[in-house]
């Protein structure tokens, strides 16, 4: 590259200035983005995250109710999982009860 | 970090006692456990049967059982000697045959029996839960190996 050349682009570069509108505090908003980013990034191994959620008492509040909503689903699922379990052995007991050939089938081939 | 605990063991806390809770009042409510030491248990919970239809389902039962008891030992006999003879022989015997011909009477009489005792038993249930005993239950009256198969299966 020719250094003449630069010294000129530079000096061009230097009186130019563009004639944008841009937003009101654009740039502040810019760098507070760019901060966040990076906070986000380092926090998130280091649990700081949880940290600040459980220093808001809404979502404090929402880590309970969801590990309660967790706990009663799980029980129902878990309730009617043991009762269609019980049911089929209570049938078959019941039909073991009643039927002398199902009954014979069964002690005669173990 | 002191308030990140006690929320932390407050939400394992709550979540436990939710489940425990829960539990418990789904299987004392809707998912209640038919008794493991009443056989005809399972007819209650599955025909919601009330407490005179129970009772005179439980008094059928009792009056089958003891004859259940005597064909299923029939049923055992005969297919013994029938066993016995086919392997004692290595053709065809009228033995065979008469043996063949007394465990076919031995099986016709154990289905007419208990056929007779479904049809017994659903009629002490509500009409459309009766319909929906005998619907089960004929299965094991024409596909009694099959039945006994899916119940030798362990799920």
């Amino acid at each position: 590259m020719n250094p003449e050349h630069d010294q000129r682009l530079n000096a061009l570069l230097r009186e130019w200035q563009p004639q944008a509108d841009l937003p009101p505090r654009f740039e502040s908003e810019v760098w507070h983005r760019i901060a966040l980013a990076q906070e986000r990034r380092s926090d998130f191994w280091s649990l700081d995250w949880l940290f600040r959620i459980t220093c808001q008492p809404r979502l404090a509040f929402a880590i309970v109710a969801t590990a309660v909503l967790l706990g009663t689903g799980l029980a129902a699922w878990q309730a009617q999982r043991n009762y269609h379990h019980e049911m089929a052995a209570s049938k078959s007991r019941y039909i073991l009860s009643v039927d002398p050939f199902a009954n014979t089938l069964l002690t005669s081939n173990p | 970090m002191k308030r990140l605990v006690v929320i932390l063991a407050l939400a394992v806390l709550l979540g436990s006692g939710a489940y425990f809770v829960s539990y418990g009042v789904a299987r004392c409510t809707f998912c209640r456990m038919p008794d493991a030491n009443d056989s005809s248990s399972w007819l209650r919970q599955e025909f919601h049967l009330s407490d005179a239809q129970y009772a005179q389902v439980k008094k059928l039962e009792a009056d089958y059982h003891p004859h259940c008891l005597v064909m299923c030992d029939q049923i055992k006999q005969s297919h013994l000697a029938l066993k016995n003879l086919i392997l004692a022989n290595g053709a065809m015997t009228p033995e065979i045959e008469t043996a063949l011909q007394k465990d076919g009477a031995v099986q016709q009489e154990w289905r007419e029996d208990m056929l007779r005792h479904f049809y017994e038993v659903s009629q002490a249930m509500p009409p459309a839960e009766g319909k929906r005993y005998l619907q089960i239950m004929q299965a094991q009256t024409l596909e009694p190996e099959k039945m006994s198969n899916e119940m030798a299966v362990p799920h």
